[in-house]
């Protein structure tokens, strides 16, 4: 259907039209108009951050992250599972740090002097994601993602986007930030 | 969203805050006409409800909520003819038009669940019940819910109200809105501003430093100078003049740096003292923006004290004293129920009857004292009646017989220990249960939110002479005096106020009591645990062995105490609480963290959590009080008897689903016949029946010994005070009244009898 084409027709002067066809154009005309949602991986490419944890790459929408820094006094926090790494200080605000890998099921991360921390903003939560290494900030193509395949990477397929040509697991952050288990909320009995 | 929802919501938000002022103005207005003041205040406070039901009908219809636009319709007309002197609100209208402002209410809690207006609320039944009132003809539905007032004895003694001291003065002035979550930012920065000052410090430091490294050269000079002039007197030539001049020249070169130098770090140093006494200035100013004085919660004291009364018959003074004591506006909001409890407390169990008043030469009007003031870094809050006192025998009688406590240790147990014993839930010594307070809940959840805010409850009482409840706060929640303790290599917080005492330990103080680990305190066992342990963190921590010896820190919260082993103390700091975030919504034993001014993050530790966590693993044996009784072993059955299927069958419904076998019954003369037959744990009975009523069915169970100690539950549509009573005289052991008859209220009331 050529549905581009309508918004910019412009009736004849002397044509008469049916009440149906200016409601259609006006439909047109307003969804043409409308902004779409910011969409995290929509159309042909998505910028995305890409960062090494531990032999895999990973990567996530630019659109979340807020900042990148050196992980610096990580305090380990009692009671809280596994991926909750700990709590930092990141200028002036306490962040809770979390191991994807562990919270995904995987070997935890390894942590060393030159670890970061990808401080991000999905859902309304803002935590600080474990990184073995920044690697690269840049668009990547979308067209020729591969189905998270268990031959491909062992990380569940519910948390990827898909898996690029060079072995980089696009994770879907909103899945994993929205997962029930994700939120700590435990009362001693 | 279109543009219109958008709007919508922007409306709908502006709608929220102009209700709840003028709802609490319109009140506020109606207590005080209720007084009968004079003349010319009657007329400015009837204007100024006019005023406000007006605003409110047209704000209502700007945001299209047809049905308060109808209720401040009909107040409004209220209002215009008192306001016109054709009419005289009478003490009925006057309980229709607080019914009118709750029905807003109503409507604006069922907006925030999704409903639209609930079916249950009868908003047309009210207005022609509102309009019948004021104009005059005889109001039909017998579903009016003002309650029969029961005559007082002494028919000279005046209706019942609420009188307010005049020095409980509602605070007003000049303020400005402003979303907490601004203030919160501002505290960061500022907590920010001490990160600077330390670094600050670290300058001026080397700054010393330097001035030192200057001052050890000039010395060394100092010494060499000497020589050097003699040298060049004995061997003056040419180039030792130049030399000379080059080191005259350095010397005077020094000398200046060295001044400069020390000029100017004085001067770092006075601003650096500036910088700090600002900092701290603009700290305790910001902590002080989320302070509110106690007596906004007033108004909403004073309506509840009013329906309280009305509705028991009597008449009560609230004092006030401290109403300006500021505190953290959290606390405010925190303690506003458990207050509400405390007082409601007072009237219900805490002043007598009129009657048994007059007998012991009491004056006729009950007092209830509260007061406020701050006491260093705490607010110190206290409710005292001059009622009844609490009898500590029916305490005594009801731990026992509840299971809380067994009878020996009931027997010995100390006048503070039973005192003590009220706010454990379950247990309620009130001979009737209503569905207003008596339910023994109301005080655990008191103190446990006193708890959760790092503030105590304590209780004093003398038996005839009244019961004085005393709230010890934290005076603002955005810091707290912490202690810093060292334990499995790390550093914790722990809240000062939950801290008892600090007492060192070596093995030989060490028993084992029952297989866990206790030591000596105050003549008694008292359970120990190591830190580490209890959070189960991994890490080394000390041993103790031999001659060495380790803090232990007593905590004591919930009524309970443990001794808490920990490596090392390392000091004690006012701290900034920060939380955790919303992903570490609620962490067991954690309360949040702070950052201390060398940057590094510490945990602040929850106490509550903490004894009831160490608790899991110290044997029950070292605890004098058991916590909640075990869950029922069998299940328990219970008789519901009542006229109507519907509400047999509701009630039917609703007690198996909870897990009870249920027998059912028609009247009370079915009822007996069905004992006879198979014995039942409780009776939940209906007022109204055929045959035999609710009352002379309680009559002659409790009358009859194999009957008498089977709890009875009367459950009825009507909300009247000679009904009440006529339940307490006949016997029955609580009263629940069906307009607020929800599940939750019945099964609580049967969880506490059986």
């Amino acid at each position: 259907m050529n549905a581009e084409k309508e918004p910019l027709a412009i009736p004849e002067g002397d044509e008469e039209m049916s009440p149906e066809e200016v409601a259609r154009i006006l439909q047109t005309r307003a969804e043409s108009l409308a902004q779409p949602p910011a969409e995290e991986f929509a159309g042909s490419t998505a910028q995305v951050v890409i960062f090494a944890l531990g032999e895999e790459s990973y990567g996530i929408g630019a659109t979340h992250v807020e900042n990148i820094y050196p992980l610096e006094g990580l305090t380990p926090v009692p009671c809280t599972p596994d991926f909750v790494a700990g709590i930092v200080n990141l200028r002036g605000r306490i962040f809770p740090v979390i191991d994807l890998r562990s919270f995904m099921g995987l070997d935890a991360v390894a942590v060393d002097e030159n670890t970061q921390v990808i401080a991000v903003s999905v859902a309304g939560l803002e935590v600080g994601l474990l990184a073995n290494d920044v690697q690269s900030v840049g668009a990547i193509p979308l067209g020729n993602l591969e189905p998270a395949l268990p031959t491909v990477t062992h990380v569940a397929a519910e948390y990827t986007r898909g898996v690029t040509p060079d072995m980089t697991v696009l994770l879907d952050l909103e899945a994993i930030m929205q997962d029930r288990r994700m939120i700590v909320h435990d009362e001693v009995q | 969203m279109t543009l219109d929802e958008d709007l919508l919501k922007q409306l709908m938000v502006s709608f929220r805050e102009e209700l709840t002022e003028r709802v609490a103005a319109i009140n506020a207005g109606l207590l005080s006409l209720e007084q009968e003041p004079e003349e010319a205040q009657q007329v400015a406070l009837l204007e100024e409800l006019f005023r406000h039901v007006h605003s409110l009908k047209g704000a209502a219809r700007a945001v299209s909520l047809k049905p308060i636009e109808e209720l401040a319709h009909g107040m409004e007309d209220v209002f215009g003819a008192a306001k016109r002197g054709t009419i005289n609100l009478s003490e009925t209208l006057f309980d229709l038009l607080y019914q009118g402002m709750d029905l807003i209410g109503n409507v604006m809690a069922n907006l925030d669940t999704g409903q639209e207006i609930g079916p249950d609320l009868d908003l047309s039944g009210y207005l022609v019940r509102l309009a019948a009132a004021w104009r005059g003809q005889p109001i039909q539905s017998p579903q009016i819910e003002a309650p029969a007032i029961v005559p007082p004895p002494d028919s000279e003694a005046p209706a019942p109200k609420v009188v307010l001291e005049p020095s409980a003065q509602v605070w007003s002035g000049e303020t400005i809105r402003v979303p907490t979550t601004r203030l919160d930012d501002l505290m960061a920065q500022a907590g920010e501003l001490l990160v600077t000052r330390l670094r600050v410090a670290q300058q001026i430091e080397e700054l010393t430093d330097l001035q030192s490294l200057l001052t050890s050269w000039q010395k060394e000079w100092q010494r060499v100078r000497g020589n050097l002039q003699q040298y060049w007197r004995e061997n003056g030539s040419d180039e030792g003049a130049l030399i000379h001049n080059w080191v005259e020249h350095n010397e005077e070169y020094l000398h200046t740096l060295t001044d400069w130098l020390s000029q100017h770090t004085r001067r770092v140093s006075d601003d650096a003292t500036r910088l700090t006494l600002v900092s701290d200035q603009l700290q305790e100013g910001i902590k002080r923006m989320r302070m509110l004085p106690l007596a906004t919660l007033l108004p909403t004291f004073r309506r509840m004290l009013r329906d309280l009364a009305r509705s028991k018959g009597g008449d009560v003074v609230l004092k006030v004293e401290g109403g300006e004591t500021e505190m953290d506006k959290h606390v405010l909001e925190q303690i506003k129920d458990p207050l509400m409890h405390l007082l409601r407390n007072c009237v219900d169990h805490g002043i007598e009857p009129l009657a048994e008043r007059k007998r012991q030469g009491k004056p006729l009007r009950g007092t209830i004292l509260l007061r406020a003031e701050r006491r260093a870094n705490f607010i110190v809050v206290e409710i005292s009646d001059d009622g009844t006192g609490i009898d500590l025998e029916a305490v005594r009688e009801a731990a026992v017989r509840r299971g809380i406590m067994a009878a020996e240790a009931a027997d010995e147990a100390s006048e503070q220990a039973l005192l003590n014993l009220i706010f454990h839930s379950g247990l309620s010594t009130s001979t009737m249960i209503t569905e207003v307070s008596g339910r023994g809940i109301g005080l655990d959840v008191v103190r446990k939110h006193v708890e959760n805010l790092q503030g105590r409850v304590e209780v004093q009482s003398v038996r005839g002479e009244g019961t004085t409840f005393t709230l010890t706060l934290p005076f603002t929640l955005a810091s707290t005096r912490c202690l810093l303790v060292q334990a499995g290599g790390l550093p914790y917080a722990v809240p000062l106020a939950a801290v008892e005492k600090l007492v060192p330990v070596r093995p030989e103080d060490i028993a084992v009591v029952e297989g866990k680990d206790a030591i000596r305190y105050q003549d008694r066992p008292l359970a120990l645990a190591r830190l580490v342990d209890v959070l189960k963190m991994p890490g080394t921590s000390e041993d103790l062995t031999g001659e060495g010896k380790l803090p232990a820190v007593i905590l004591s919260a919930g009524g309970h105490r443990i001794a808490f082993l920990v490596d090392g103390l390392l000091g004690e700091q006012e701290l900034v609480v920060k939380n955790l975030g919303r992903q570490l919504s609620r962490v067991p034993n954690v309360a949040g963290a702070t950052i201390l001014g060398t940057g590094q993050v510490v945990l602040i530790l929850n106490a509550v959590d903490l004894v009831k966590s160490a608790q899991r693993t110290a044997s029950p044996s070292l605890l004098s009080i058991q916590e909640e009784a075990a869950a029922p072993q069998e299940r328990k059955t219970i008789l519901i008897v009542d006229d109507s299927i519907t509400t047999r069958t509701l009630e039917k419904n609703i007690l198996t689903t909870a897990g009870y076998n249920v027998l059912l019954a028609l009247d009370g003369q079915e009822a007996l016949s069905a004992l006879a037959e198979s014995p039942c744990d409780l009776i939940v009975s209906d007022l109204d029946m055929p045959r035999m009523d609710g009352f002379e069915l309680t009559r002659q169970l409790k009358g009859d010994d194999r009957y008498r100690e089977l709890p009875v539950i009367l459950v009825t549509s009507l909300d009247s005070a000679e009904d009440k009573v006529k339940g307490i005289e006949v016997g029955a052991d609580a009263y629940i009244v069906k307009g607020a008859f929800d599940q939750d209220s019945l099964l609580e009331t049967i969880q506490q009898l059986i």
